[in-house]
């Protein structure tokens, strides 16, 4: 026999795959909180989707700890919360102190909001924000497409804008507080 | 949501901040629960946004 098959890992039983899809698709549901969470720990959005990828293989293997009756979402935090730390340190041994601070502080804050949205409650605030999106003209439209590429400052948007970066800096601020108001009206009137 | 702290949560989540305003943005958190709330929905508006552009969000709906 050779020596890699005596760890071969033994057949799941079919109430064992049950529960592991049960707890994935669980997780699954959470994957948009998760990648805020991680995104606002990173502060990398590329990052943090791989952060949140790897945290789902974890949640596959370790399905079993998952206890029911506790929060699926604290639960998926956590396995983040060390994925993040692991992807921190792979880049710099040391952690600054500012950065382990703004870490905590994040993680409190997300602590706080525990709640888990509903998928369909998502997807309507989603489609409010489609809908809220096409109402901008398309020069703040442009703007708000620059400010999520990766690597996006206020210099570099600027430059590609001919603006100068206190007016992006503006320009963002408006554009994102008047998309969260058309997104709230609209939900608020049933829209 | 106020501009200063729209500037911070920006920068912050493109990897611009200063060491000093990392120390005052987890001062900001660390003192006002408000301010917490706002970083979380600050946070998954801006994930709403990505995955918007992303899908092309902003195009009009197929009917």
């Amino acid at each position: 026999m050779q020596r890699g098959m005596m760890f071969a890992r033994r057949t799941m039983t079919p109430a064992e795959k049950q529960q592991r899809d049960r707890v994935v698709c669980e997780a699954f549901a959470c994957r948009h909180a998760l990648l805020a969470y991680a995104w606002a720990l990173l502060g990398d959005y590329a990052r943090a989707e791989d952060v949140v990828q790897s945290a789902f293989l974890v949640v596959m293997d370790k399905y079993a700890d998952y206890r029911e009756g506790t929060s699926m979402l604290a639960w998926c935090r956590s396995i983040v919360r060390l994925k993040v730390y692991e992807a921190l340190r792979e880049r710099n041994r040391l952690v600054a102190t500012e950065d382990s601070l703004l870490h905590d502080a994040v993680s409190f804050a997300f602590d706080e909001a525990q709640e888990t949205e509903q998928t369909a409650a998502r997807m309507e605030r989603l489609e409010r924000l489609r809908e809220c999106m096409l109402k901008l003209t398309p020069r703040l439209r442009s703007l708000l497409e620059a400010s999520l590429q990766p690597g996006a400052s206020y210099a570099q948007i600027g430059r590609a804008a001919g603006m100068s970066v206190e007016a992006v800096r503006k320009g963002l601020y408006r554009v994102r507080a008047a998309l969260r108001d058309c997104v709230n009206k609209r939900l608020e009137a049933g829209l | 949501m106020n501009e200063r702290f729209d500037d911070l949560m920006f920068r912050h989540l493109t990897g611009g901040l200063r060491a000093d305003e990392k120390e005052q943005l987890a001062s900001m958190l660390d003192e006002d629960p408000a301010a917490r709330r706002e970083l979380v929905q600050f946070v998954q508006e801006q994930t709403d946004l990505m995955e918007c552009v992303a899908v092309k969000c902003a195009m009009p709906a197929k009917r």
